[in-house]
């Protein structure tokens, strides 16, 4: 980004990184610890959702850019690159679902998803950028 | 939706940047308004009318009129 960080924008970073940092440091903690390690199933539950709470987080903090933007052209921006992104990936998921009952790609976890989501809220939003040059 | 922010700006010998920071906004934004690629909220059109010392209806023209 060229410009500078507005208010709205630095209070993203500063929710972001912390909350992927936490996210990077769950997801090693439970593979050293527990790799391997016989559980009973309700800490299996934990286990396996201590990961996506981050990730969860993350998406909050998406929107709170939205309600946090007081730069009314940015928030549309970001608005239209965000329906992109998620038109994109349900479009994605949603295609990838059928070629898995036709047996023609192999089985992949829902939270792809949300790596497909980032790929795509980045591309959109250079498409939006460059549509309205 | 046409304006004369172009003009106005050039009267007071403001950028771009100069505006937007008055409007506290990015420059994008001013440059979107700027060129009619985003038309701006009523309360934003107060702030740039309000900035300039001047009636909305004085810096942006209704097409529909």
């Amino acid at each position: 980004m060229s410009r500078k960080l507005n208010p709205a924008e630095k209070r993203y970073l500063a929710r972001f990184f912390p909350t992927m940092i936490a996210y990077v440091a769950i997801l090693a903690f439970e593979n050293i610890l527990f790799r391997g390690v016989e559980l009973p199933r309700w800490a299996l539950y934990i286990l396996a959702i201590a990961p996506a709470v981050p990730i969860i987080g993350i998406i909050g903090i998406m929107g709170l850019y939205l309600s946090d933007e007081t730069d009314e052209y940015l928030r549309m921006q970001h608005a239209k690159a965000s329906l992109l992104a998620t038109g994109v990936t349900l479009s994605i998921a949603t295609a990838y679902g059928f070629m898995e009952d036709f047996k023609l790609v192999p089985h992949l976890q829902a939270y792809w998803a949300f790596v497909v989501f980032c790929a795509a809220l980045g591309l959109s939003r250079g498409l939006v950028k460059a549509a309205e040059r | 939706m046409k304006n004369r922010l172009r003009v106005l700006r050039a009267e007071r010998g403001w950028s771009q940047a100069d505006l937007a920071d008055r409007l506290n906004v990015s420059r994008q934004s001013v440059n979107a308004v700027e060129t009619g690629k985003y038309d701006p909220s009523l309360p934003l059109a107060f702030s740039i009318a309000r900035v300039f010392g001047l009636k909305i209806e004085d810096i942006f023209e209704d097409d529909a009129a």
